[in-house]
């Protein structure tokens, strides 16, 4: 059932997300070919390639604002809104209709991240190979470059080059996930009133950041009054307090998320009230 | 078990803040009927549909469909057609009959689309096209094209012109399994009292009147759209 409501989602998304990506990707590209152009050339043409590149830089701000409106559109539209009388009669559990939410929107996010990153490389290629105007050479420096790059950080960090991204990739992935639940814990809160709905979400969402921020400074006040900072320090070397902590910050994000699933869970599952 | 009533309420009570929707309703529906949940507006005719498909939650008391309560299994075997419409504007007639082909085993996709191709509708037309009264059609071409075992119709023929209102009832006659139940709720009595077996009257969020219309012509000496003109009287 997971997968079929997660097809569902990518159905009902890919629609806004592809074009959108694909103007971005367009618009980078239009811009690399001016920045390809020779000096001279560049400056009878400065006018339009300002404007394009300002609207490369709005196109790239509007993907992100696009992935954030949608994920908040999807869930408050098809599930607590008129859309939500289908939804929720479907032969499916509310944890499945939550989840297949949360994994669409994840994956569109971790998507427009890296399609930025490929589009401001596609821009960059021309100034990476424009050094001496011999792309042969231009490449071969660069590979260099990277290669020696590369030695020194494995000779510095070993396998820590490779498990360190990891550890922050996952972090990241994990971080977006709790993005979207928190902010569907917020909106299944805003939906117990009977008016105002969305009013009290913002409402609900203001009054887990301060009661974060309490949380956060209860622990470090702990922290310092057992004296637990002092002893990490003292007893473990840099890279083990380094995988430590990130893995510390993943598993605190697992739990918020699990927190976060929970409540949203709850309320869609025993105080659904669709008006 | 096939004598357990298909829907079941037991001092069912909804209220929206301090106003009382539902008022400890008690009652239970056979297989094989067709009911008349009526009653005039804000009687608590929606309030209860939305219960027994979970769409709300009671403030007290039970409602279960075959023994269970309301979830995803209890979906499996309701087909629930809404007072309002709930189609996704990007879609065309064909994606919603995918759509529910997909999502529930006993749709019949051959039935959906031989009664669209009836009423004029081409699988690639958008929803966003279509009028009001078409998205009503084919909400109920697509829900009367499940063969559940219980049939619960908000209001079907409460904004369609009287025509329109001889298809809908045709098309719920002609479609329903004979094992199945089906409750219609509306306050438009004279254009359904025909197909009727059973009628629940709702009044105030209680149920004043639960008898078959053969009990309600012989002891009272009336029709139902009679007897409820003189029951809701202003």
């Amino acid at each position: 059932m997971l997968s079929k409501l997660i097809g569902y989602e990518f159905k009902s998304t890919r629609r806004i997300f592809l074009p959108a990506f694909g103007v971005l990707l367009l618009l980078s590209l239009a811009n690399s070919i001016f920045i390809a152009l020779p000096e001279p050339t560049l400056d009878h043409v400065s006018a339009p390639f300002g404007v394009l590149m300002t609207v490369y830089v709005l196109a790239m701000f509007a993907v992100y604002v696009l992935a954030f409106a949608y994920m908040i559109n999807r869930f408050y539209k098809n599930l607590l809104g008129d859309e939500g009388y289908l939804m929720f009669t479907l032969p499916a559990r509310p944890s499945q209709l939550i989840w297949a939410k949360c994994i669409t929107s994840t994956i569109w996010m971790v998507v427009t991240v890296i399609l930025c990153c490929i589009s401001l490389f596609l821009l960059a290629t021309p100034a990476l190979l424009s050094a001496s105007f011999e792309p042969e050479i231009a490449f071969s420096d660069f590979w260099h470059l990277i290669q020696y790059i590369f030695s020194e950080l494995m000779r510095e960090y070993g396998a820590n080059l490779f498990v360190v991204p990891l550890e922050l990739i996952a972090i990241g992935i994990a971080g977006i996930i709790n993005f979207c639940m928190h902010i569907y814990a917020c909106l299944s809160l805003g939906s117990l009133a009977n008016k105002h709905r969305l009013g009290f979400a913002f409402l609900a969402y203001l009054g887990f950041g301060v009661a974060q921020e309490i949380l956060l400074f209860a622990g470090s006040w702990i922290v310092d009054l057992t004296g637990l900072n002092l002893d990490f320090n003292l007893t473990l070397n840099t890279a083990a307090q380094m995988h430590i902590a990130l893995l510390g910050w993943l598993l605190f994000t697992i739990v918020c998320i699990a927190v976060n699933f929970v409540i949203t869970n709850y309320i869609l599952s025993r105080h659904l009230n669709l008006q | 078990m096939a004598n357990e009533p298909i829907l079941q309420c037991t001092g069912l009570c909804k209220s929206y803040g301090r106003k009382t929707a539902l008022d400890h309703v008690t009652f239970a529906l056979e297989r094989g009927r067709i009911v008349g949940l009526l009653g005039p507006n804000g009687s608590g005719k929606s309030t209860l549909i939305k219960l027994a498909n979970g769409l709300l939650t009671p403030t007290a008391g039970e409602i279960r469909i075959a023994g269970n309560l309301p979830g995803a299994e209890t979906h499996a075997k309701v087909s629930y057609l809404p007072e309002r419409t709930y189609l996704s504007d990007w879609m065309t007639a064909d994606d919603l009959l995918k759509f529910f082909a997909t999502f529930y085993e006993d749709f019949n996709l051959d039935k959906a689309a031989q009664m669209l191709t009836h009423l004029g509708i081409q699988p690639k037309d958008s929803l966003k096209t279509m009028s009001k009264g078409t998205k009503e059609k084919i909400q109920l071409v697509v829900v009367m094209s499940r063969e559940a075992d219980l049939y619960l119709l908000d209001e079907p023929i409460g904004g369609v012109d009287p025509a329109a209102r001889d298809y809908i009832l045709n098309t719920i006659l002609t479609n329903y399994n004979e094992n199945s139940t089906v409750v219609i709720s509306t306050h438009l009595i004279s254009d359904i009292e025909k197909v009727l077996d059973d009628v629940i009257f709702l009044n105030r969020g209680q149920i004043t009147l639960h008898k078959s219309v053969d009990d309600i012509r012989s002891e009272y000496g009336k029709s139902v759209d009679a007897l409820f003109r003189e029951v809701f009287a202003c």
